[in-house]
């Protein structure tokens, strides 16, 4: 069978988005689609599934070849795409969701029963444990992405697409969706998965293209390419994996920027570490070791029990966000959409959402000064679009990072300790970079700290000159610059029952 | 102001507000009246938010007085809004066989297999300011009559004072039942004695606010208008303000103001005279109070009585009635 | 949001030019607006003349000035429907402070408009720092503040004295006192929302309250600053009601004005669920409603037909709302789509360039 597409050429206007694009996934293979953002990738989707109709090459699927497709062609050719958004009628059980439009039948008459059995037998070839017979109200996400594929196999298609559909879940549920996946072989399926996670693309994909700028520019095995390779390939420059310089951080007897001392609050500590001038500290730990409650309770925003913060100006224990704030921390929460943007604000006001007071004459703001200041961090930041007036909800997950980021690193703001969480969460690896860059300088000066949670040990091994290990609410482990190893970290995070053994 | 009588709707919608302060009230009275209701013969007064209308309670602290009098103990009842809650009341009382039941009904449909229970168990039932059809007396006001009294009453100062003609604005209020009979009394009554009056304006205002703004509005469209007559003495006070921030005289010759119910403000004027305010149909709260006992009497010892309708009283300028009701209302 | 709450302009940006989706929303009501002024113009002779449109407004004074402050804490996702018995409460507070107490008229302001401000302290501090539903707790205060009243007076108080009838019927310059005091209130709420740091902390609140807690902005405060607002914006409405009328009824003062101003904000163009609003849009709906008003009375339409007429205004400002909800995801997708056509073009000129 197979699938193949072999120069296929898409514009909008004079603005040409696929430029012969050559791409071909054998039978039983997993094949990964990389990209940065505006790369190419959605474009190429919308002309497989029929949303768009290329204007030159062809799309081979099986023995069929296609010039272009539209939907209903698409389907009965057999392409099969499962996106990121659920499309899961959650009231019903996991057996009508299958077959949700194509009820297998005798005359007007449901055969529920034989649907059941197929739903059954598909979802535990996928390794999917649910009730069948209870509706999707309580089943997680993982499976719930799980049931999308299922659905999407009941149609038999003759080739799969999976549009990032680890995009909206937590690690835990992407890893568990990414056992899944390992199924889809026995299917002996042409599989085409999109994904920003280059983790994903070397637990699962046999092969890998990746896209830039509308050319297939890498496509190999994934076993015959290394990590750097395929970032390269991505981003279309050479990136440096930032490992920071061993620098003497903290020992010039000025003593920590910050220090925390036995803080208790609801699922964490007792905690206490220090935080030096000029450090990127980072913060491991596997989901549920209390990462986010742990920033969050510095910066005021949960109740804490217990303990206190000292950033050179005495203990203090912060009652609320605002009152951290004053005493120099800064908050850049994980779940963008729930505590971070305004998606209907314009750019400018999510970037200076906290600051204009700062620029303001009294409560009077002031128009040029703000434009000024949006227009530096911009710069600083790389934002793209660089415009002020453009809804936030329109940028993309990077950009959008980048504007939260803006909000504590400006010129109006005296931030001196700025807490992170997920930094890069959604976040293409180009805007990655960008924002390492953007934290390296923020530190730069030795000012200033950053603390950053990462639920991947390789963005930590990036940034990080320590990592503070946390596991079930507690600090299992510190590692210096020398020692943040992958295999470090996962072995503290994991090994709490071993504790003792561990910290000897 | 007594309009809790005559339209309990209305009232009923502007003191729902006030159904927690009833319920303490509700608690007291049932309170009293169980401790009494052994001793005389008791009349029993069902009456939506009695308790916080000025007027109702002139009618009802009379009736006590009246019920005193003659022997009777008279017990209120003040449900609030809560028509529920009213029913429930009065369905205690059938149970203990209270001889006379007096209901100010809100809604007349629902009421009847009340009444018709009530009066299956040898009760009495006065229906209150409306009539239904299981009841055995009626005691309250003829809307229509008393409206077209102050139309005519405004023609016939029409026909002495400006010669038969003058530009009619009307403050009626068509959104109840009340509202409409009255409206058209006024209406019928003016063209009927001053046939040549032209009505330039009907529009809708019961309280001062909407008697204010509609009358400015209605001046701007026809500033000759010079005769303003209302349902309600609080519009056509409302009307007497915009009146004078317009610019125009309040003491104004040929210019007639007149209301119903006979509120403070209005007879206020009315006692001073000299103004434009030329007319009031006063509610004699007192005689509706003895009305109420002296029906509930004629039931009890001649087992049947005919309705009894109380007339409003025509207030005129400096006309001594005006002291006699402002007095009734505690205002002097 | 681009029209709606410029913030930093854009300079000379291409898609600028566009409508977008608010502007369009807004400028129906404009548009019917104008087309209501031109056929009550044309229907009666008294309609379009300076003293009708004061009558006009002057009418609709007191509600304007409540509309106008509370728009803003309609804009930040909350909403206080205890503002028409507050006027009666605050109302009867200053009236009995003069009648009763005896202290000049001057102090009988102050007590109104405090008393206002105390109701919507009261209201602030259990929905603002609390966290209880505003809906619940104003409509509750809405039941508890028109019976306080009619418990502490349920009579009509009159005879406020010479400053209140200069206050209601005197002008100054020209213009009615009654117009300077709402064109005041609505020009503070338009400067607040548009010239102080404050306004933009009113958008983001009500955008997402848990990203503006998080980005440290001062959301309880802020909240209970403006439920107080309103709050005193109804005792100023008090003052202005009690000054036309020479007196306070507890039963009938600012009876419904929690729906007037209601009707008023959201046919303004104000989202229920906050995030989105402007102050013009306010001033066109409290005009377009005052002026619906006066006409049909004016015209001396039967009080039936004004239900229908206002009723379908309402449904019209639905609609507004509804062709919003259209019009707006259409527009966007254009605007995406000519931006995609020119950053592609950019990458092109760029790629040719190197």
């Amino acid at each position: 069978m197979a699938f193949a597409v072999e120069g296929l050429f898409k514009s909008y206007g004079a603005a040409a988005v696929l430029r012969g694009v050559d791409l071909a996934v054998e039978d039983g293979e997993i094949h990964a689609l990389l990209g940065a953002n505006g790369a190419g990738k959605s474009t190429l989707i919308k002309c497989l599934s029929g949303a768009e109709t290329p204007d030159a090459g062809r799309i081979r699927i099986g023995d069929a070849n296609f010039p272009s497709l539209n939907p209903r062609e698409a389907r009965e050719a057999g392409v099969a795409v499962v996106y990121q958004e659920l499309s899961l009628a959650l009231s019903l059980t996991a057996a009508d969701n299958i077959f949700l439009g194509r009820e297998k039948r005798i005359g007007p008459f449901v055969r529920k029963s034989a649907q059941r059995r197929i739903a059954v037998d598909m979802l535990q070839d996928l390794g999917v444990q649910i009730d069948v017979d209870s509706d999707l109200g309580s089943v997680g996400n993982a499976e719930l992405q799980s049931i999308e594929i299922v659905k999407a196999l009941a149609s038999n298609p003759k080739v799969l697409i999976l549009d990032e559909p680890t995009a909206a879940l937590s690690e835990r549920e992407a890893n568990r969706l990414a056992d899944r996946l390992k199924q889809l072989k026995k299917l002996k399926l042409p599989v085409l998965y999109v994904t920003h996670r280059l983790s994903e693309v070397f637990a699962l994909a046999d092969r890998v293209t990746i896209l830039r700028g509308g050319l297939a520019v890498l496509s190999g095995r994934v076993a015959d390419l290394s990590h750097e390779e395929i970032v390269a390939a991505i981003v279309g420059r050479s990136v440096d994996r930032l490992r920071p310089d061993e620098r003497n951080l903290g020992s010039d007897g000025n003593g920590p920027l910050m220090a925390v001392r036995d803080l208790v609050a609801n699922g964490i500590g007792p905690i206490s570490f220090d935080v030096r001038p000029g450090e990127v500290l980072g913060v491991f730990g596997l989901v549920g070791s209390g990462r986010t409650e742990l920033l969050e309770s510095l910066f005021g925003a949960r109740d804490v029990l217990g303990g206190t913060i000292d950033l050179g100006k005495g203990a203090v224990r912060p009652k609320s966000p605002s009152e951290a704030y004053s005493c120099g921390l800064a908050l850049v929460p994980s779940d963008r959409l729930r505590k971070s943007m305004f998606p209907s604000l314009t750019a400018a006001d999510n970037l200076l959402a906290s600051s204009f007071g700062h620029v303001a004459q009294g409560c009077v703001r002031r128009r040029t000064r703000e434009q000024s200041l949006f227009g530096d961090a911009a710069a600083n930041l790389n934002l793209q679009p660089r415009r002020p007036d453009l809804e936030a909800r329109r940028f993309s997950g990077g950009n959008q990072q980048k504007l939260v980021l803006g909000r504590w690193l400006n010129s109006a703001k005296d931030c001196r300790v700025l807490l992170l969480d997920e930094p890069t969460q959604g976040v293409d690896v180009g805007a990655r970079s960008e924002i390492y860059a953007a934290l390296r300088a923020a530190v730069a000066a030795g000012d200033r700290a950053v603390v950053a949670t990462s639920s991947e040990p390789e963005e930590l091994m990036q940034i990080a000159d320590r990592v503070i290990v946390l596991s079930h609410g507690r600090l299992v482990g510190v590692l210096d610059s020398r020692d943040i190893t992958e295999k470090r970290l996962l072995a503290l995070a994991h090994a709490v029952e071993d504790e003792g053994k561990l910290l000897s | 102001m007594s309009q809790g009588t005559s339209r309990p709707a209305g009232r009923l919608f502007m003191t729902r507000r006030v159904a927690l302060a009833a319920a303490t009230l509700l608690a007291t009275t049932a309170f009293t009246w169980s401790t009494q209701a052994q001793e005389a013969k008791t009349i029993a007064v069902s009456f939506p938010n009695s308790s916080k209308i000025g007027a109702v309670i002139t009618t009802l602290d009379q009736a006590k007085l009246k019920a005193e009098e003659m022997g009777y103990k008279l017990v209120v009842d003040d449900p609030g809004s809560d028509m529920n809650k009213q029913i429930n009341t009065i369905k205690t009382w059938i149970e203990q066989k209270v001889p006379v039941i007096v209901v100010n009904v809100p809604n007349p449909a629902a009421f009847e297999v009340l009444a018709k229970q009530a009066r299956e168990a040898g009760l009495y039932w006065i229906t209150y300011g409306d009539r239904i059809q299981n009841q055995d007396a009626t005691v309250g006001y003829d809307q229509y009559a008393d409206g077209r009294k102050l139309g005519e009453y405004a023609g016939k100062w029409i026909n002495e004072n400006l010669g038969g003609k003058a530009q009619v604005a009307v403050l009626g209020f068509d959104l109840m039942i009340w509202g409409q009979s009255r409206t058209k009394g006024i209406v019928e009554g003016l063209t009927a004695s001053a046939p040549e009056a032209k009505i330039v304006a009907n529009q809708n205002a019961i309280t001062p606010t909407e008697g204010l703004n509609v009358t400015r509005t209605i001046l701007q469209a026809n500033p000759d208008v010079n005769v303003i007559v209302g349902v309600e003495d609080p519009a056509t006070e409302g009307a007497y303000k915009a009146w004078i921030a317009t610019g125009r005289d309040p003491k104004q010759k040929g210019v007639f103001i007149g209301g119903m119910d006979g509120t403070v403000p209005a007879l206020n004027l009315l006692k001073e005279g000299d103004n434009i305010y030329q007319a009031s149909m006063a509610i004699p709260l007192k005689l509706v109070g003895d009305a109420i006992v002296e029906t509930a009497d004629k039931l009890i010892k001649e087992g049947k009585a005919p309705d009894n309708i109380v007339p409003l009283e025509l207030v005129t300028p400096k006309s001594p009635a005006a002291d006699k009701y402002l007095q009734e209302q505690g205002a002097q | 949001m681009n029209a709606a709450n410029p913030t930093v302009s854009s300079g000379s940006s291409r898609f600028a030019s566009m409508l977008s989706a608010d502007l369009i929303v807004n400028n129906i009501l404009l548009a019917a607006l104008a087309v209501l002024i031109l056929y009550f113009s044309l229907s009666s002779p008294h309609f379009l003349t300076f003293s009708n449109f004061t009558v006009l407004l002057t009418n609709y004074a007191a509600i304007g000035v409540v509309a106008a402050i509370m728009t803003l804490l309609m804009i930040a996702g909350h909403v206080d429907l205890s503002v028409g018995s507050n006027i009666a409460f605050s109302g009867m507070m200053a009236a009995l402070s003069i009648t009763v107490f005896g202290v000049p008229p001057v102090i009988g302001i102050f007590v109104g408009v405090g008393a206002g401000a105390l109701v919507g302290a009261i209201n602030g501090f259990a929905c603002g720092a609390l966290r209880l539903s505003p809906i619940i707790v104003t409509l509750g205060m809405l039941s508890l503040l028109r019976g306080t009243t009619l418990l502490i007076n349920p009579t009509e108080v009159y005879g406020l004295g010479d400053t209140f009838f200069y206050i209601g019927n005197g002008s100054f310059l020209g213009i009615p006192i009654l117009l300077w005091v709402v064109g005041s209130a609505f020009a503070a709420s338009a400067l607040f929302i548009s010239a102080s740091v404050w306004g933009r902390y009113v958008y983001a609140i009500g955008v997402n309250p848990q990203a503006a807690f998080l980005a440290a902005l001062p959301v309880k405060r802020l909240l209970f600053s403006l439920y107080v607002a309103t709050g005193a914006a109804a005792g100023v409405a008090d003052v202005l009601l009690a000054a036309r009328l020479d007196g306070v009824s507890p039963g009938a003062l600012g009876l419904q004005m929690e729906l007037q101003a209601l009707t008023i904000i959201l046919l303004g163009g104000v989202a229920f669920a906050g995030g989105r609003g402007r102050i013009f849009g306010v001033i066109t709906a409290w005009v377009f409603l005052g002026v619906l008003e006066n006409g049909l009375t004016l015209l001396n339409v039967p009080p039936f037909i004004q239900l229908v007429a206002s009723g379908l205004a309402l449904v019209f400002a639905a609609s507004i709302d509804a062709i919003g909800t259209y019009v707006a995801p259409r527009m966007a997708r254009r605007r995406a789509v000519a931006e995609q056509i020119e950053a592609a073009r950019q990458r092109a000129a760029n790629a040719s360039a190197s």
